[in-house]
């Protein structure tokens, strides 16, 4: 074992935990743009951006909403990101907003589609294949 | 104000200490007469060793017993006899790592031994301005280090050795051998940062670097214990930490960081820095071949080396087309865009052709058209100034902590 020379493994392993946690897209982006922005701020300071990370979303009730709050609200259903434009009497209004809906399936008309972006799951091995080992050989302790 | 013989008193800062007449005891040292500031965020204990008369402006409280332990002067009084050569001092944040030290050179000073304090504390520097280790010769006692000139400075670029961990290490050797040349003990105060991956990296790096004669333990429970496990007993001394010593805030750390800033900082003068007759360090910038890029237009181009690609200096920030089109025009990989501006107000360090720091600067501009670094500093030999250390920390003219550079931004 060695020791770690910077704290950004740190920050990798709180983002990944924020990843599984909610585990959509839309809020994990969110996410990754405060951290953007926080390294922007502090560049020195890793170990204190993964700290603002830990707790840069809080559980709250709908009365502690106030207009300006970015929030996400999950009502079963589906999952909406946005900003409150107003509450009261029981109710959010929510502008710029993203809602997740999670199928199964889904097919769409190739004829619809304007652009399309692939994921690149082994783009490691593209970029570096030395770095690449069978999974029965890295162990737990890279993982 | 009439003090007896056996008083005790903690000064809290900000204030002022006038002593007046009799004979005071301040951390170890002795003194008749004198003026001394306590800044805010310190506080200092003042032990009356005869009648005295001693203006206080500011708050005091009155102590029934000393804060220096009886085996701080069996250790002074053992290192008198022993001298050994490098003692390191360790502890964790608010354990009174620099009082401890600044005592142990009083003591030794008063027993005729030549005495150094390296400070290696960035963050919170003492000696030196905020951002630099610094090296303190000691011709006579002092109450606070702070207030000793330094005699040499090794620039981090950093208030933490966080992201600068290998710099932190080659500063710390190169202060020690420093003080080696003048004094039969250096004394060197660290950090609190003990703990965690950086923590322990950074304070065993030091051990093996320093190989030290002593390491000094300040403990409130065995929370240091980890660092020296692969040490000799022989070699360390356990302190226990004092429940008078004094916490300080985030805040009161900031202040005092911007006063010694301040006071570092004053009488500064413009001085520019042709291109041509300095070269930079810890920077990409004039490391490379330079270049002139016909798609896109620049303020400055190099070629770096090998997979680094280029350099190019924009008045804005490149679009990712203006990115294509240089990587196209060069066959790289790799653009490295420097954007005007951001090096305003970047703390730098100015080095002597023996890479030996003469002080620090403030950037106002690096001037691409006339070729020059325009700076502000305190120092007289800018004739010797051969190299610019950049580093990642920001000082507004008003000498407020203005943010930061990205490490390798430059």
């Amino acid at each position: 074992m060695s020791y770690k020379e910077s704290e950004f493994p740190d920050l990798i392993e709180g983002i990944s935990r924020i990843a599984e946690k909610y585990g959509d897209a839309s809020l994990t982006l969110k996410v990754l743009n405060k951290v953007v922005e926080l390294h922007k701020q502090i560049p020195l300071y890793p170990g204190i951006v993964g700290m603002c990370l830990e707790r840069y979303l809080q559980e709250t009730d709908v009365s502690g909403i106030r207009p300006g709050d970015k929030v996400v609200c999950d009502d079963g259903a589906r999952r909406v990101v946005g900003t409150v434009k107003s509450s009261g009497n029981g109710k959010i209004l929510l502008k710029d907003v993203s809602v997740v809906k999670k199928d199964d399936e889904l097919e769409i008309n190739g004829e619809s589609i304007v652009r399309v972006l692939k994921f690149k799951e082994d783009i490691l091995k593209e970029i570096w294949p030395t770095l690449v080992f069978k999974e029965d050989t890295a162990g737990a302790a890279s993982k | 104000m009439n003090f007896k013989n056996g008083d005790i008193i903690v000064v809290k800062g900000p204030a002022e200490i006038k002593i007046k007449k009799g004979l005071c005891s301040i951390v170890g040292a002795e003194f008749k007469t004198g003026d001394f500031e306590i800044h805010q965020g310190k506080s200092i204990p003042v032990e009356m060793r005869a009648d005295s008369e001693v203006e206080v402006d500011g708050k005091f409280d009155r102590l029934e017993s000393s804060t220096i332990p009886e085996k701080w002067h069996e250790i002074a009084e053992s290192f008198a006899k022993k001298k050994p050569r490098v003692v390191l001092v360790l502890g964790e944040i608010d354990t009174g790592k620099t009082f401890f030290s600044t005592f142990l050179a009083n003591s030794l000073l008063g027993k005729n031994i030549k005495v150094s304090i390296v400070d290696c504390d960035v963050g919170q520097s003492d000696i030196g301005p905020p951002g630099t280790l610094g090296l303190a010769v000691l011709s006579k006692p002092v109450v606070f280090i702070a207030d000793e000139k330094p005699a040499s400075l090794f620039y981090l670029g950093s208030h933490s050795p966080g992201l600068h961990l290998t710099s932190a290490v080659v500063g710390v050797r190169k202060l020690v051998d420093e003080a080696l040349k003048h004094s039969q003990v250096v004394i060197i105060d660290t950090p609190g940062w003990v703990q965690g991956d950086g923590g322990r990296l950074l304070r065993n790096s030091e051990i093996d670097i320093l190989n030290p004669d002593k390491i000094m333990l300040l403990e409130r429970g065995r929370e240091l214990e980890h660092l020296v496990k692969r040490e000799p007993a022989s070699k360390i001394e356990r302190i226990r930490v004092s429940k008078k010593a004094t916490s300080t805030t985030d805040a009161d750390r900031k202040l005092l960081r911007e006063k010694i800033a301040e006071k570092y900082y004053q009488s500064m003068r413009k001085l520019e820095f042709s291109f041509d007759n300095v070269t930079t360090d810890r920077a990409y910038l004039l490391t490379g071949e330079r270049i002139e890029p016909c798609s896109v237009k620049v303020l400055w181009a190099e070629k770096l080396s090998g997979w680094e690609g280029i350099l190019a200096a924009t008045a804005k920030p490149l679009t990712g087309d203006e990115i294509a089109e240089l990587k196209k025009e060069f066959s790289v990989f790799k653009v490295k865009n420097i954007v005007k501006g951001v090096e305003r107000n970047m703390v730098v360090g100015l080095l002597d052709k023996d890479k030996a720091c003469l002080g620090l600067g403030i950037m106002e501009e690096i001037n691409y058209s006339s070729r020059e670094f325009v700076l502000w500093c305190p120092i007289r030999e800018d004739i010797k100034v051969k190299i610019i250390q950049f580093g990642s920390i920001k000082f507004s003219p008003e000498m407020k902590e203005a943010g930061f550079v990205e490490p390798g931004y430059f």
